[in-house]
């Protein structure tokens, strides 16, 4: 590799450790973020070293620093650096955040591989900034474990330019949780416009054969009404009103868009819009303490009257005039009051047609739908969300329990409320049948062959609280299981300090957009799954679609700028209007 | 561990050899005292640096080149058979003192089209076959520095005659007295008993360091300045011609430096100069004496100095200190001790004593001597504020740093070889020092 493709020349290494180099450089303009790479040589290999700058410092007031070349700059007043302006040095501290070397693999074909920073840097390595027009062309390879994956979130940052170089999320990963971080106004709605679509990407790319299946669901709530029409220009809709019908059909269905009432929605998104309605039999106890904290009096009345009246249970709570022997009237109209928004939801209802079979069959088919929330209390986008979390978990227990379909079947009937399997059983049985022996005794898929589950928990510190996961909360058991049933939670929230340490220690990958405070800053910092300790400048003088990506399986924070989905939609919209080539399997 | 389990036996032991050392130098004592009052009026001799901001007129740029060499002599070891490894490497350094950058390097590709690739290096091997290491060792020689036998020898003899010349009337040129009898690289060799696998390595790497000096002089390239690590030494047998071919190859750079109008200056940071810590108290004492300091006030305020070590053969006779050093000053060459940074201990360089005969010294006046020692330190000087190795010389400091053979680049090199071998169907010895065998 010749000097110039690393980008512009900026200094050399001046000496340092895993947590602070120094970087005796021109003073270029050089900003907190910045991306530096460095070439260093050692046993006759290269490495290409990744610095981050997190601290600016003038190189004077560093001399107090005991290391002795800034020392010597001082005390020597006429001192230089062969080949270097000497006028031009600023002192940079900052992080190195691994290494990549190529090597050979048993094939005689080289790759790069990206490590982490175990090692440091030759000293006088020579240093280099990579520039939009200088990028290395090997640098997408270098950091191909750090950034590969099939969901598209932004583009690699460096200080404040924006390589051209995607940033993906692999969706294997995707069951083992993520986190979206982010003050208000920090471009959370944005990124999940971005997400959104970059799954129904996704799945286009499976339909034709281009990308590996399986496919990826997700149920995202969208609590102001953002993601359809969008916040400026474009939403999810220019993108589904896009498709050609063949596609549409595939990827998104009927419809992708749930309401209160579909009425009341403007027309282009009307055509893709279904009301929400959930009955009451297709509700259990551990849905409603999942959401709030019921005492355990109050606990013990409502599993009583679910072992006797199975999933009429609220029914017939409701329809008590007054406290049934044994139970005591606090108890009895605590519990009557808890109910209370139920009875009086639009959207949870005692009779009528029930949406959840059709959310749960869009789930497994590998859709994306948009649940708008805007009219609905808090307490219902909770349950809302709990109930359909808890079926699709149970659903996917059931299959992972279960040898067969017929095992499946009954497996299925001992967990989920009579009303619902009814609706879904046979198309269930469909989804889940495996390869082999034909009707019943037919086995049932992996779980992993199944479309991963997104849910996203929209308000998370409400529902994700330490209060109400100390119970049986269903949350716990999918940031604990979700893994085994490929089922991800998408935990959206304006803080981290305040969830439950079971959903922070079990989310692999991070999002970290900008925040709000001090607090929230250092409680991200905690959190992440890679260490970025000293990243806090770098929060302060973070911009709107600015994030750190941070993930378990990854070596390095990646700086990340997510674009406006409005940019984006613009920038790809072609590739929705035409009909697309499918790759087929052709005979010869 | 060693030093610790044993730790009160070696201290009384450390205690005993430090104190014996400080009674020798104690006994030696009254001729640093002899010494004083010359080193301090008229040897040591303090150093305005050239000001980066505001260059004399009279200050013109230059071009510099540095050579530095490095190797192991094991790298691997077959029953008798050593394989040595080495390397050399040449920096160039063009100084540009009116602009932001006072010294460039010039590229690794300009380099590599005038003395080939940076850094160079060699693979021999020996044995201790009868009279194979003197023939293996010649024939090495030869290759690594490829010259006449003639051309190679006649330089020492004739600088030698200038200097006998100086110091007896009857003194001859000895070249027609050896020259029947030095006639093939072999003969240069002296005695075959003191060929130890580490004399034989050091005369190698002696010589190609030597050699990639040579090819600097002969190339285009037209460097005002020569460095060399280490110091100016022949080492002359009773015969008084050097025992070893290096020492010719020496005086044989010597004379094409001069041809070429180059100075040639080795410098060595281990100068073995007795009182040196004392000559350097002096040297600070006298400048914040502010005596004997011409204009010493711009500049950093800092200490640089530097101080002529005459031996028997100087005019005004050799330096007490000195008496019982047969190696300093080297000979033929002409050592100063030099500091340009209080933080360091005092470094050594020597010159080619023809040269500086000829374009330093000048008889009965030491302020016109004083006068072109500064000139020429004042270049080094300026060549010696790379802020990575303040007070070194920075392309010594370059080459040193493109040639250096670390641990691991060796362990690396090891296993190249097994590859090596084993590619080449050769039986799959291990090649490591024996020693290793038993993780000793
Ligand atoms: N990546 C981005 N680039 C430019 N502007 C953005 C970006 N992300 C968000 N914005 C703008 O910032 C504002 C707030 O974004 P939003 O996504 O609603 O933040 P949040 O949901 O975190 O409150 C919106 O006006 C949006 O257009
Ligand atoms: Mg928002």
């Amino acid at each position: 590799m010749s000097t110039t493709e690393l980008g512009e020349r900026l200094g050399i290494v001046g000496g340092g450790n895993q947590v602070g180099l120094l970087v005796i450089g021109a003073n270029k303009d050089i900003c907190v973020g910045e991306m530096l790479l460095i070439r260093s040589k050692r046993d006759g290999g290269e490495r290409i070293f990744l610095f981050r700058v997190l601290e600016l410092e003038n190189y004077m007031r560093l001399v107090k620093d005991t290391h002795a070349m800034a020392g010597t700059f001082l005390v020597e007043g006429e001192a230089y650096i062969s080949g270097i302006d000497r006028n031009l040095l600023v002192l940079l501290k900052g992080r190195l955040l691994g290494y990549a070397e190529q090597v050979t693999d048993g094939h005689g074909k080289t790759k790069w591989v990206f490590r982490p920073p175990r090692r440091l840097p030759a000293l006088l390595a020579e240093v280099y900034r990579p520039t939009r027009t200088v990028t290395p062309s090997s640098l997408p390879d270098m950091l191909a474990s750090q950034l590969r994956g099939d969901i598209y979130i932004g583009n690699l940052q460096a200080g404040e330019r924006e390589l051209d170089i995607p940033v993906t999320l692999p969706a294997e990963y995707l069951p083992m949780h993520v986190a979206i971080f982010g003050a208000t106004g920090s471009g959370k709605s944005n990124l999940m416009m971005v997400l959104i679509k970059s799954i129904i990407d996704h799945n286009i790319k499976v339909l034709d054969g281009k990308a590996a299946g399986p496919s990826i669901s997700a149920f995202c709530i969208d609590p102001h009404d953002e993601f359809a029409r969008g916040v400026d220009k474009y939403g999810v809709n220019d993108i589904v009103a896009a498709l050609d019908s063949d596609t549409r059909r595939h990827v998104i269905g009927d419809y992708y868009y749930l309401t209160t009432s579909a009425r009341g929605t403007p027309r282009e998104i009307q055509r893709y819009a279904r009301d929400i309605r959930i009955l009451w039999k297709e509700i259990q106890p551990r849905d409603l303490y999942s959401i709030m904290e019921f005492r355990p009096q109050m606990q013990l009345f409502i599993d009583r009257q679910y072992a006797i009246k199975g999933e009429n249970w609220i029914a017939s709570i409701l329809e008590m005039e007054e406290s049934p022997s044994g139970v005591q009237a606090v108890t009895f109209h605590a519990v009557r009051r808890r109910l209370g928004f139920i009875e009086r939801s639009p959207i949870f209802v005692e009779s009528g047609k029930s949406v959840l079979g059709e959310i749960y069959e869009a789930m497994e088919s590998g859709r994306v739908l948009i649940v708008n929330t805007s009219l609905m209390s808090e307490t219902s986008q909770f349950l809302l969300t709990t109930v359909v979390a808890r079926t699709i978990f149970d659903m996917r227990r059931a299959v992972k329990s279960s040898g067969t379909i017929a095992d499946f079947e009954s497996q299925a009937k001992s967990r989920l409320p009579a009303t619902f399997l009814r609706g879904v059983l046979d198309k269930a049985k469909g989804f889940y049948r495996g390869r082999g022996a034909a009707g019943d005794s037919a086995p049932v898929k992996d779980t992993s062959e199944l479309p991963v589950v997104l849910v996203t928990v929209e308000e998370a510190p409400s529902l994700l609280n330490p209060d109400l996961m100390r119970g049986g909360s269903v949350f716990k058991d999918i940031a604990r299981q979700g893994r085994k049933f490929n089922i991800g939670l998408l935990v959206v929230s304006q803080q981290v300090s305040v969830l439950d340490n079971v959903i922070l220690s079990q989310t692999n990958t991070e999002i970290n957009l900008r925040l709000g405070n001090e607090r929230e800053i250092s409680a991200c910092i905690d959190n992440a799954s890679v260490n970025i300790a000293g990243f806090e400048d770098e929060f302060r003088v973070m911009g709107r679609g600015d994030a750190i990506l941070t993930a378990s399986y990854r070596d390095m924070p990646v700086p990340v700028h997510v674009p406006k989905f409005d940019e984006l939609f613009e920038r790809t919209q072609a590739q929705y209007g035409t009909k697309r080539e499918k790759k087929e399997e052709h005979i010869m | 561990m060693f030093a610790r389990v044993h730790s009160d036996r070696l201290r009384k032991a450390l205690t005993a050899v430090f104190e014996d050392i400080n009674n020798a130098e104690l006994l030696e004592e009254h001729l640093l005292d002899a010494d004083e009052s010359r080193l301090r009026d008229d040897l040591i001799v303090l150093l305005d640096p050239i000001p980066l901001n505001d260059p004399p007129d009279d200050f013109e740029d230059f071009e510099v080149a540095a050579v530095d060499g490095s190797g192991t002599d094991s790298l691997a070891m077959l029953n008798d058979v050593r394989v040595h490894f080495f390397t050399t490497a040449t920096s160039v350094l063009r100084s540009n003192i009116r602009s932001d950058t006072p010294f460039t390097p010039v590229s690794p590709d300009e380099l590599a089209q005038t003395l080939g690739p940076q850094p160079h290096f060699d693979v021999h091997w020996n044995s201790t076959v009868r009279g194979d290491a003197k023939k293996k060792l010649a024939e090495i020689l030869e290759t690594v520095y490829e010259v006449e036998i003639e051309e190679l020898i006649r330089p020492f003899f004739d600088d030698d005659f200038e200097l006998q010349r100086r110091l007896r009337h009857n003194a001859s040129n000895q070249f027609d007295r050896f020259k029947d009898r030095l006639i093939e690289m072999e003969d240069l060799i002296g005695r075959e008993q003191i060929l130890s696998s580490a004399v034989v390595h050091e005369e190698v790497r002696k010589a190609m360091e030597y050699a990639a000096a040579r090819r600097v002089l002969e190339s285009d390239l037209q460097p005002k300045y020569l460095l060399l690590d280490g110091a100016l030494s022949v080492f002359i047998s009773q015969e008084r011609i050097p025992v070893m071919p290096s020492g010719f190859m020496l005086r044989h750079l010597c004379a094409l430096a001069r041809e070429k109008g180059t100075v040639l200056c080795a410098v060595s940071k281990g100068h073995s100069v007795p009182f040196a810590h004392r000559i350097a108290r002096m040297a600070i004492e006298k400048w914040s004496d502010g005596s004997g300091c011409q204009g010493h006030a711009s500049g950093t305020g800092a200490c640089k100095w530097f101080c002529l070590l005459p031996g028997r053969d100087h005019p005004s006779g050799g330096l007490n200190i000195l008496k019982n050093r047969p190696y300093i000053p080297p000979h033929l060459a002409i050592p100063y001790l030099f500091s340009f940074s209080e933080d360091n201990r005092p470094s050594r360089v020597d010159f080619d004593w023809v040269w500086w005969r000829k374009e330093v010294f000048v008889e009965d006046d030491n302020e016109e001597t004083h006068a072109r020692e500064r000139k020429l330190f004042r270049d080094l000087e300026l060549m010696s504020r790379d802020a990575r190795w303040y007070g070194y010389p920075v392309p010594l400091a370059l080459a040193h740093v493109v040639c250096e053979l670390k641990h691991e680049d060796v362990e690396v090199l090891r296993q190249m070889c097994r590859e090596v071998r084993h590619g080449a169907g050769l039986d799959d010895r291990p090649v490591r020092p024996l020693r290793e065998d038993y993780g000793l």
